[in-house]
């Protein structure tokens, strides 16, 4: 029991797996349908989707920043691929182009954050409602449809027959992140910053330079979701990610990230997207009134930002 | 030099009276959508289209980015302000409106709303989809689909919806459900999407897992349609599934085609916008009390299943001929005037809807054209 209390209070990653594991158990016991391989693979290609915005967020609160434009971002970039490949760019333009888009948006926040002192709030929120903006100009709301031929395969295709394409993906891009965030001077720099900025610029880390990178990284997992969410559909559309932010966000909280900075990690953050989305799922399985699901999510979402503020305090008394 | 500056810009402010006060002939009409959408594309094309029709017409269509209850304000009082002659609104919040509504009556300008009705406001009448009688189409639509009242019974169905508190998806259900539910069908589950259609797929995913023996399923929104039909067809379920869904756009056309939607229930919105111009047209030139009693006349004639010429022959000798002309458009284009059909008794000019399956779709495509929408939209 001891144990258990001193993992949950110092291993938040091992504490919320906890959590996970015993939602996916009571679920899969209340109904076995969860267990079916067709709701298995569902569920997995949409871990992936909250996943990849969980892994760019946590680049940017573990620098003590926060990122608010990725759900709206999702939209502009999957309208933009669409675009770009109807236009004729092609699979490898488009993607190319709108990554391209995607780098400019984390160097424009990057930008505000550390040269104009902006705080990461307020000029990811500008993108939140401009980048929602835009994607209702370029398309006036209407879906871009007529992708290439094949496209669709990044979502609906299986490697070995029965791993989807977008959860190898996936798992490529979160062993990265880990391994950028975990085992290298840049990951060690990004919490350094989040942290303590200050001793991180006596320290001689270049603050900037660090904290701008996090932005862009933040921007191409969205850019990443939005190729996904692309192929999904098999269309542009912009009414997509709406709240994902939020999702992405309270998936790095739940993961054990501190919003105060410093503290995080890409295995937190999946673990976070993994419990936002079975819940999403375990919900209808088990069906709940929809009305009761936003309330659920909702609730969680305080749960792991009190526990988040706990730990602080904890730690300042200690 | 300073004075001789001054002289022209005078002049200048002069001239552009005078030119604002010939411009003024034309009868200006604004119609105020709810935010930037295809559909509200269309009732803009259709705003347009009736304005070509009429050299004495300047209409204005307007719509803020998103749906945002402090523009649409601001912009009927920029309208009263630049000296509109009526206005034709689709409030995102009727009660918000109402103030602005008055103001404008109380200047004398003859107000309706189309798409959201204000009821209280004291605007003159709504024109815009039942949406009850909407609902009940797509309920008449699954029951058949479902194959007829008795091989219904105990089917299970789903709704999808992207809002469980807006009016207009609470009425839809509800028509939905007075026709199948008698029917023995079951609606096992109302999922909310939120207007997001990523989400909706999810959604619809996880709904084809916790219910292997479903056999239909009622997209409320467009968003929930897009998704249930692209999840149907991923799932590969789009044979066994029944998909009903909403909004005649491309993609659901498509989606339609292949299978993976069995009737898609179309807004008529067009004629929202088309007829908000007709009607405000005469409104102006007429008086609206003549345009209103007009409206009543047809409205009480059209129950006893007279035609066009019989109706507009009780008409003709009472009103102006362009009055009756515009009744003609009105009629041609399918519309119920239905007295006393708004909740505060004021007048309800139903659009209905289309209702589209894959036997009907060619004839559907030749309708639209020869009613002049541009197929692009379609196709």
């Amino acid at each position: 029991m001891r144990y258990l209390k001193r993992l949950l209070w110092e291993r938040p990653a091992a504490g919320v797996f906890l959590v996970l594991v015993l939602i996916i158990v009571v679920t899969g016991i209340l109904n076995p349908r969860f267990f079916s391989p067709y709701n298995l693979q569902t569920l997995g290609r949409q871990i992936v989707i909250f996943g990849l915005l969980a892994i760019g967020e946590t680049f940017v609160i573990v620098t003590g920043g926060i990122d608010l434009s990725l759900g709206s971002l999702t939209a502009l970039l999957n309208i933009l691929l669409a675009w770009f490949m109807v236009h004729g760019f092609g699979i490898a333009g488009g993607i190319i182009f709108t990554l391209l888009v995607a780098v400019l948006f984390g160097l424009w926040h990057g930008f505000f954050v550390t040269k104009l002192r902006v705080p990461p709030f307020v000029i990811t929120l500008g993108s939140f409602a401009a980048a929602r903006g835009l994607a209702a100009v370029i398309t006036h709301g209407w879906p871009i449809s007529g992708l290439p031929e094949g496209f669709s395969v990044l979502w609906e295709g299986m490697v070995f027959g029965a791993i989807p394409i977008p959860v190898v993906i996936f798992v490529g891009v979160a062993g990265i992140a880990h391994f950028l965030l975990g085992y290298t001077v840049f990951g060690r720099h990004l919490y350094a910053v989040g942290g303590d900025i200050e001793a991180a610029r006596r320290f001689g880390i270049k603050i900037d330079r660090v904290r701008v990178w996090a932005y862009i990284i933040s921007a191409l997992t969205a850019a990443m979701a939005a190729f996904l969410i692309a192929a999904r559909l098999n269309q542009g559309n912009p009414t997509v990610g709406k709240f994902y932010e939020l999702y992405a966000i309270a998936a790095v909280v739940i993961g054990g990230a501190s919003l105060f900075g410093g503290e995080g990690s890409i295995v937190g953050g999946i673990i976070g997207a993994s419990i936002i989305s079975v819940l999403w799922n375990a919900l209808v399985l088990l069906r709940v009134s929809s009305y009761w699901h936003e309330v659920t999510v909702g609730a969680i979402i305080v749960v792991a930002v009190t526990v988040d503020v706990l730990r602080k305090l904890r730690r300042e008394a200690s | 030099m300073r004075r001789f500056g001054l002289l022209v810009l005078t002049l200048g402010l002069l001239l552009a009276i005078a030119l604002g006060g010939l411009a003024q002939e034309k009868v200006k009409i604004g119609v105020l959508g709810k935010c930037v959408h295809p559909y509200w594309d269309v009732v803009r094309i259709g705003v347009e289209a009736a304005a070509e029709l009429f050299p004495d017409v300047e209409a204005t269509f307007w719509v803020p980015q998103i749906e945002d209850i402090p523009a649409q304000i601001s912009t009927v009082e920029a309208w009263l302000a630049a000296g509109y002659d009526a206005l034709s609104l689709a409030p995102s919040d009727p009660k918000a409106m109402e103030a602005v509504i008055k103001k404008a009556l109380g200047l004398g300008i003859p107000v309706i709303t189309h798409d959201t009705d204000a009821p209280g406001s004291g605007r003159y009448f709504y024109l815009g989809t039942g949406n009850y009688a909407f609902g009940r189409a797509a309920g008449e639509a699954m029951l058949e689909l479902l194959g007829g009242p008795e091989a219904a019974k105990g089917k299970k169905v789903i709704i999808i919806t992207g809002s469980l508190t807006a009016l207009n998806s609470l009425e839809r259900m509800q028509g939905f459900r007075d026709v199948v539910e008698p029917a023995g069908v079951e609606v096992v589950e109302v999922l909310n999407d939120r207007e997001d259609v990523s989400t909706a797929v999810s959604l619809v995913e996880a709904a084809l897992s916790a219910y292997p023996d479903l056999a239909g399923i009622y997209g409320v929104y467009a968003a929930s349609t897009t998704g249930l039909a692209r999840a149907l067809e991923t799932a590969g379920k789009t044979e066994e599934i029944i998909g009903v869904g909403v909004d005649t756009i491309k993609e659901h056309l498509q989606f339609l085609q292949k299978g993976a939607l069995d009737t898609v229930v179309g807004q008529r919105q067009y004629y929202m916008g088309y007829h908000s111009v007709t009607l405000m047209r005469i409104a102006v030139k007429y008086g609206i009390e003549t345009v209103l009693a007009a409206l009543a006349t047809a409205g009480a004639l059209q129950p006893q299943g007279l035609d066009k010429e019989a109706i507009l022959g009780y008409l003709s000798p009472v009103f102006p001929d362009e009055v009756v002309e515009t009744i003609g458009m009105l009629l041609d284009t399918g519309i119920v005037v239905r007295v006393g059909g708004a909740p505060d008794g004021a007048m309800f000019l139903d659009t209905g809807s289309d209702v589209v399956t894959r036997e009907n779709l060619e004839e559907m495509f030749k309708t639209w054209e020869e009613m002049g929408l541009p197929m692009e939209l379609f196709r």
